[in-house]
């Protein structure tokens, strides 16, 4: 495959990848290629792979010009700030920009690391008893941080107010794991109701319709 | 002037803010919420931070963020004049933004999870074995970060950045018997070079009375 450094190269799962950074891609109209990476395969990284990313995780983006970046919320951000229209992320003078960081790194620092340790507790507890008790307390955890961000938060109609922004993406791609639908509608009805029209963007419709098997 | 108010602990993920408060040269007062107490939970804290962790920082507009890193990130936008922060558009901002965001959800959960095992499982046996995995985990992140770098001295070269600063509190924070001084010999020292800079060293010797 020729290197095009001239557009984004994101590392994609087939099938429930991380979609968030993929539509976001497609929000802002960027010009990008996907290296297809097995999900059921992570355990055994490709060489490919792990050039980019020593973890051997994804999602990992080659930026233009080469700079790599991993971590869903720092690409989220800095695809956003290389695309200023259309405004995906407050500009760093705009009164909503300190809620904006302060909350994507809300969800990378508490939220996201509580779904790692539900979906992959065998990676830190041996014995089944100890696996099962992770991953319920790490649900009960995920439970709690969503009820934070819920009572911190008065959609009109999206996250932080009438433009969508990559935190709207954030939320909505990591409410569609681990947590039970029903529980999510029920205990965080604001955030249900603002991943809404975030979801049915019509360039992230098809993104989340390929990426999560439970989408409606 | 305007002036900053940043609730903080000793010991906890305030250092790095604090330290950058003092680099920046912008006023600020320290509001002390001591960590393991009821004090996280009052009504008055909460409506600060809802989650009633620290750091949190009170900006002069009134306005308040959370979260070490976005606190750093937003102090560096705020002042650029002070060099921090890669402003975005700049050469070093993605990779910045990349291990920024990877010192605090990825290395910082379970560097925070030792000191917590009870949080996740019970009983001695399955909290020994919980440590042991997470001092590994430690142990393997560190190094992913020890092979991207290459200190001169500090991580994005001549000038210190607010991610020093992030890398060597979350390090300070680590396991000791993670290894990280032996196994990451090349962010020890520009951990150790952040940690001399004249306005960094006082807020340390405070946060981390134990440090060498």
């Amino acid at each position: 495959m020729t290197e095009d450094r001239t557009i984004y190269t994101l590392y994609h799962g087939i099938k429930a990848g991380p979609a968030a950074p993929l539509a976001l891609l497609d929000l802002v109209g960027a010009s990008y290629r996907i290296v297809s990476i097995d999900t059921n395969a992570l355990d055994h990284p490709t060489a490919e792979l792990l050039a980019v990313n020593p973890l051997g995780q994804i999602p990992v983006i080659a930026m233009p010009g080469g700079r790599i970046v991993t971590e869903s919320a720092a690409m989220m951000i800095a695809i956003a700030e290389d695309h200023p229209e259309p405004n995906m992320a407050p500009a760093t003078d705009a009164p909503e920009r300190p809620a904006f960081l302060g909350w994507m790194v809300y969800l990378a620092a508490n939220v996201y690391p509580a779904v790692r340790r539900y979906f992959f507790s065998g990676q830190i507890a041996e014995s089944e008893s100890a696996r099962d008790e992770v991953r319920r307390m790490a649900m009960k955890e995920l439970q709690r941080d969503w009820q934070v961000m819920e009572a911190a938060f008065d959609p009109a109609p999206y996250l932080l107010g009438k433009a969508s922004t990559a935190l709207d993406l954030y939320t909505a791609m990591l409410s569609r794991w681990a947590i039970d639908q029903d529980w999510f509608h029920e205990a965080c009805s604001k955030l249900a109701a603002a991943r809404v029209p975030m979801e049915n963007h019509p360039k992230v419709l098809p993104v989340w319709r390929e990426n999560f098997l439970n989408f409606p | 002037m305007p002036i900053y108010t940043l609730y903080h602990d000793l010991g906890s993920t305030s250092a790095a803010p604090q330290a950058m408060l003092s680099m920046i040269g912008a006023p600020y007062r320290l509001e002390r919420v001591p960590l393991y107490t009821p004090l996280h939970r009052t009504p008055a804290y909460l409506a600060v931070n809802p989650l009633g962790t620290v750091p949190s920082l009170l900006l002069p507009d009134g306005e308040t963020v959370t979260e070490s890193a976005a606190i750093l990130l937003l102090l560096g936008e705020r002042h650029p004049e002070a060099g921090l922060v890669p402003v975005p558009g700049s050469p070093d901002r993605p990779r910045f933004l990349r291990w920024l965001t990877y010192l605090s959800a990825t290395v910082y959960p379970p560097t925070r999870r030792y000191y917590h095992l009870a949080d996740h499982v019970a009983g001695a046996a399955a909290q020994a074995e919980l440590r042991r995995t997470t001092v590994v985990e430690q142990t393997r992140l560190w190094a992913a970060m020890e092979a991207a770098f290459e200190p001169a001295p500090y991580l994005l070269g001549d000038r210190p950045s607010a991610l020093d600063l992030a890398m060597a509190m979350i390090a300070r924070l680590g396991a000791p018997e993670s290894g990280f001084d032996t196994a990451c010999p090349r962010l020890a020292a520009a951990r150790d070079a952040i940690e001399a800079h004249p306005e960094v060293a006082p807020v340390w010797r405070e946060n981390f009375p134990d440090a060498a």
